[in-house]
């Protein structure tokens, strides 16, 4: 443990369909716990809020109703779908939340009950009727899985509400943010055999990463990743990505992009302020972006 | 926002010993810190550990239908009424350890992750780091293990069915049901 920090606390708990780490570098423990409960909270309403998996949550609400009537959300899922969608325009649908569908066909995500099965969509057919208010001109199956983590990072970290001046640290299973005046060292598990171990220094930022490899499923003749391209295709399933931005719901959202297109990618990094280290194993590390 | 990418020779770091190719892993909390997150303060704990019969196995299997591996269970009566519970689940790369508050309904009333092992190398950034400095643009302000992971994101299912089991265990071993029960 560094020496030159002051006390540290660090806590976990199982959120998110992963495990989520919260750290404070503060002298007082009882605040520092305190702190750590108000981000965990936030973790908690997040998950609440757009579980694929939970029937109550927005998202099942969506996937249930919204091609039928619109659907009044959460200020908070309102703003993650918005985003959602600034990403799918930027990334000209590379990134697509409607990629729910083929990550239930591909055994990714479990069929959502009561849900209309959903027809031949994409982000293009996510209206937006008005504030908090939303509608799918078609049965569609949105995952909110691919940005919903990083957003949950970003409200942990606002709830804390500590001074600039206090590390602090939020972890929900590799989608990272950290806060204060030190950078983080932080280690890269690719799942792919490779001669140097990767350490990404991270300061003030966010970071989040992306891999097809440890997850491959047999499917048909193939196998495939829980990454969707364009066409519907598996992408990413020998590569990997790490992307550091300034909040962590851009660096969870790009790394679909950047898995899906690393080249057509870098613009779109370049607009968002955010860097994309990319390996895949006949170019080795790339660096794309910023 | 600043970041950079280190790629450490995997060879110079087996050489100088900084890889630790066992487990690695965090400890959060010890149990005393965790009974002291999860209960008011001044509650006291009156350790009531218990090995379970075969019987009392093949119930809890049957009713949480989740395996189990352990005939010991870690079981603290809190002097508010509620128990107090340490588990461990083994999931397919690593092994949690959790503090679990349960209330006489054997509602959960609140966890925390006690420690978190992997089978994963641990970096550690020793002196030999040095050379490193100052190669690109300045210094790397941190010194000693790398402790955060990022990328395959690990699964926290294996800590879900753990609580289902102990939410069984609680029920047909230490509730007011299961002792009326002649359990």
């Amino acid at each position: 443990m560094p020496s030159d920090l002051p006390h540290r606390i660090t806590r976990a708990k199982p959120l998110l369909g992963t495990l989520v780490e919260i750290r404070a570098a503060l002298s007082d423990t009882d605040a520092a716990n305190a702190a750590i409960d108000r981000g965990f909270a936030a973790v908690a309403e997040i998950h609440r809020l757009m579980s694929f998996h939970e029937v109550t949550s927005d998202v099942s609400r969506l996937n249930r109703e919204a091609s039928t009537h619109a659907v009044d959300v959460d200020p908070r899922t309102f703003e993650v779908l918005r985003k959602a969608l600034v990403f799918s325009e930027r990334s000209d649908g590379l990134f697509d939340i409607t990629a729910g569908a083929r990550l239930v066909t591909w055994g990714f995500l479990p069929k959502p009950e009561g849900a209309p099965a959903p027809s031949e969509g994409s982000w293009k057919d996510i209206v937006i009727e008005d504030q908090n208010r939303v509608r799918f001109r078609k049965p569609l199956w949105i995952d909110l899985g691919g940005i919903a983590k990083g957003y949950a990072v970003d409200e942990a970290v606002a709830a804390m509400s500590l001074p600039k001046d206090v590390q602090v640290y939020v972890n929900a299973g590799g989608d990272l943010r950290v806060a204060g005046p030190l950078a983080e060292p932080v280690r890269l598990r690719t799942a792919i055999e490779m001669d140097t171990v990767p350490v990404i220094e991270i300061e003030d930022g966010a970071l989040a990463s992306s891999s097809g490899r440890e997850h491959l499923k047999s499917f048909k003749d193939g196998r495939v990743g829980p990454h969707v391209g364009r066409q519907g295709i598996s992408v990413g399933a020998d590569s990997f990505t790490s992307v550091a931005a300034p909040d962590c719901l851009t660096a969870d959202a790009l790394t679909k992009v950047v898995l899906a297109a690393p080249r057509e990618a870098e613009p779109i990094l370049g607009h968002f302020g955010a860097i994309a280290y990319f390996y895949d194993p006949s170019a080795g590390w790339v660096t794309l972006g910023a | 926002m600043r970041s950079k990418l280190l790629l450490f020779p995997a060879a110079i770091i087996a050489t100088a010993g900084a890889v630790q190719p066992a487990m690695a892993g965090a400890q959060y909390l010890t149990a005393e810190q965790a009974q002291a997150l999860l209960f008011p303060k001044g509650t006291t704990f009156t350790e009531d550990f218990r090995l379970l019969t075969d019987k009392q196995m093949r119930d809890i299997r049957e009713f949480s239908g989740i395996e189990l591996r352990d005939r010991k269970v870690r079981a603290w009566k809190a002097s508010n009424g509620d128990w107090f519970f340490v588990d461990h689940v083994l999931g397919k790369d690593d092994t949690v350890y959790y503090a679990l508050a349960l209330s006489p309904k054997g509602e959960v009333k609140g966890l925390e992750v006690m420690e978190c092992w992997e089978l994963y190398s641990k970096v550690r950034l020793p002196e030999w780091r040095a050379q490193f400095k100052g190669k690109k643009d300045g210094e790397l302000r941190i010194k000693g293990d790398v402790e955060s992971i990022t990328g395959v994101t690990l699964s926290s299912k294996h800590i879900t069915e753990g609580v289902i089991r102990m939410l069984a265990t609680y029920t047909l071993v230490f509730s007011d049901q299961a002792t009326t029960a002649g359990n």
